[in-house]
This record gives C-alpha cells, sequence and structure tokens, in this order.
C-alpha cells in the first residue's frame, strides 16, 4: 500500500468525518492529519480482514472522540485555573461553529442541531453522524462501529427519539 | 431528520497532504531523540551497576604483613 495513494483515496472521508464531530475547519484539520500519522505509523500492520476504508473510520471516529475528551479536559482545567487566578487567559471557546458544509442561511439552524447531537452519548452521536451525515448502509456503519445490525438500529431508534426530544424541547425547532 | 441532506462535502485543503508529511518527518526525528537519550540514560546506569557491584564485593583479608614479607616473628637470628 502507498501512503501518498491511501491519503488521496480516503482524505475527503476523514476531514468530512471529522467535521461532523467538531464544526471547525480547525479542528477536523488537525484531526485529519493525526489519522493520517496514525495510518502511516500502522499501514504495515493493517491486514486486510476488513477493507481499508473501514480500517480508516475507526481510527476517524477514535481519534475524534479523544479529540473531544482532551478539549473537554483542556476547558475544565483552563476554568479551574481562571478560578484560582493561576491563568488571565480568556476562555475563548476555539470549537466555533465553522462547519464548510453548511450554507450560510442554515448556519445559526444547524449549529443549534450540532449543539443538540453533541448531547447525545458517543454511540448514539456516531450512529446518527454514520447514518444520517455520511449516509452509510446499516451493514456499513455496523461494521465501521464493530456492531452487530439490530444492535446499530436500536442504537438509532434511541439517537433518533432522543434528537427528537431535545427539539422539540428547544425553541428554535419549534 | 431530513435537515441533514443539507449538509455538503467539504474539501480538503491542497496544503494538508505537506503538513502531514512533515508531522510523521517530525515524528520520527522526535523517536530518534528519544531513542538516544534510552541509550545514553541505559548507559549510565549500567556503570553506576557495574561501579556499585565492584564496590560490594567482598574483600579479600589481605595477608598480615609479616607473611607476605616472610619476615621472622622475633628477634632471633639463628635457630639453635
Amino acid at each position: 500500500m502507498n501512503f501518498e495513494h491511501i491519503y488521496d483515496q480516503h482524505k475527503d472521508l476523514v476531514y468530512n468525518l471529522a467535521l461532523q464531530y467538531v464544526q471547525n475547519i480547525e479542528d477536523a484539520e488537525e484531526i485529519t492529519q493525526d489519522v493520517f500519522v496514525s495510518v502511516y505509523e500502522k499501514m504495515n500492520e493493517f491486514r486486510q480482514e476488513a477493507k481499508p476504508s473501514t480500517w480508516i473510520y475507526r481510527i476517524t471516529i477514535n481519534r475524534c472522540l479523544d479529540y473531544i475528551k482532551a478539549k473537554k479536559r483542556k476547558k475544565r482545567f483552563a476554568f479551574i485555573s481562571s478560578l484560582f487566578g493561576l491563568s488571565n487567559q480568556l476562555l475563548y471557546d476555539s470549537a466555533d461553529f465553522n462547519h464548510p458544509g453548511i450554507l450560510m442561511e442554515e448556519q445559526d439552524k444547524m449549529k443549534l442541531l450540532f449543539k443538540l447531537i453533541n448531547e447525545l452519548s458517543h454511540n448514539q452521536k456516531t450512529a446518527i453522524i454514520l447514518l444520517k451525515i455520511e449516509e452509510k448502509s446499516q451493514a456499513e456503519a455496523a461494521e465501521i462501529m464493530n456492531i452487530s445490525v439490530k444492535a446499530l438500529e436500536s442504537l438509532f431508534q434511541r439517537a433518533k427519539n432522543n434528537l427528537s426530544k431535545k427539539m422539540k424541547d428547544n425553541e428554535g425547532f419549534g | 431528520m431530513n435537515i441533514f441532506k443539507n449538509i455538503q462535502k467539504a474539501e480538503v485543503s491542497p496544503y494538508l497532504f505537506s503538513s502531514i508529511q512533515q508531522k510523521i518527518k517530525n515524528k520520527k526525528d522526535e523517536e530518534v531523540t528519544v531513542k538516544w537519550a534510552w541509550t545514553a540514560i541505559a548507559s549510565i546506569c549500567l556503570i553506576l551497576v557495574v561501579d556499585l557491584a565492584v564496590l560490594a564485593m567482598p574483600k579479600q583479608n589481605p595477608l598480615p604483613q609479616n607473611d607476605s614479607f616472610s619476615l621472622m616473628p622475633n628477634n632471633t637470628l639463628y635457630y639453635e
């Protein structure tokens, strides 16, 4: 496998998936870089048991979730530091909504929708992203998430119900 | 749920690949530096262990001086 070829084949997949998780160009680019560094390092270990795209999807999802966790931790630490006067840094949120795949007139609505999606559990969020945004088939999404199709179905149903409830409770979707 | 259909695919920056290559190169350089650091630490530890082993070795009792030089224990020059 040639690394440059793998990059050309999967760069859009990784970048767009990362965008759906973090909704920010800078963060998505950083995640894309990390994913391909990881792909480069593990290229020789990859066994052809799964499709390369499935493998890269998994790496990307894990990287995105780690990135989000690390960011939350950093924010928490910055908040505590500011409380004790240890840091004069302003608590600015670099994860400002900046999604290039969304039209200007839809920005506000989509920002709110992604805010609600971000409140879901990681698995429910992944199910919605893979099935609804990335438009993967149930079989593909189940393979990527390493669960059975049935488990994915029920996970997606729960995610959909939770999201609908949150949307109803929210004035922006009233 | 149809709202998701409005999300379009975004294009990757053309400079991203060179950033990735740079990151891979930096990581490799870092690995080499770390390897050298560990080698240096291991060498210092080895030297310390050898030094301690030498110091801890039981000292052989030196022969009493008069034995080693075959000195006579008394002043008698001749045996009778």
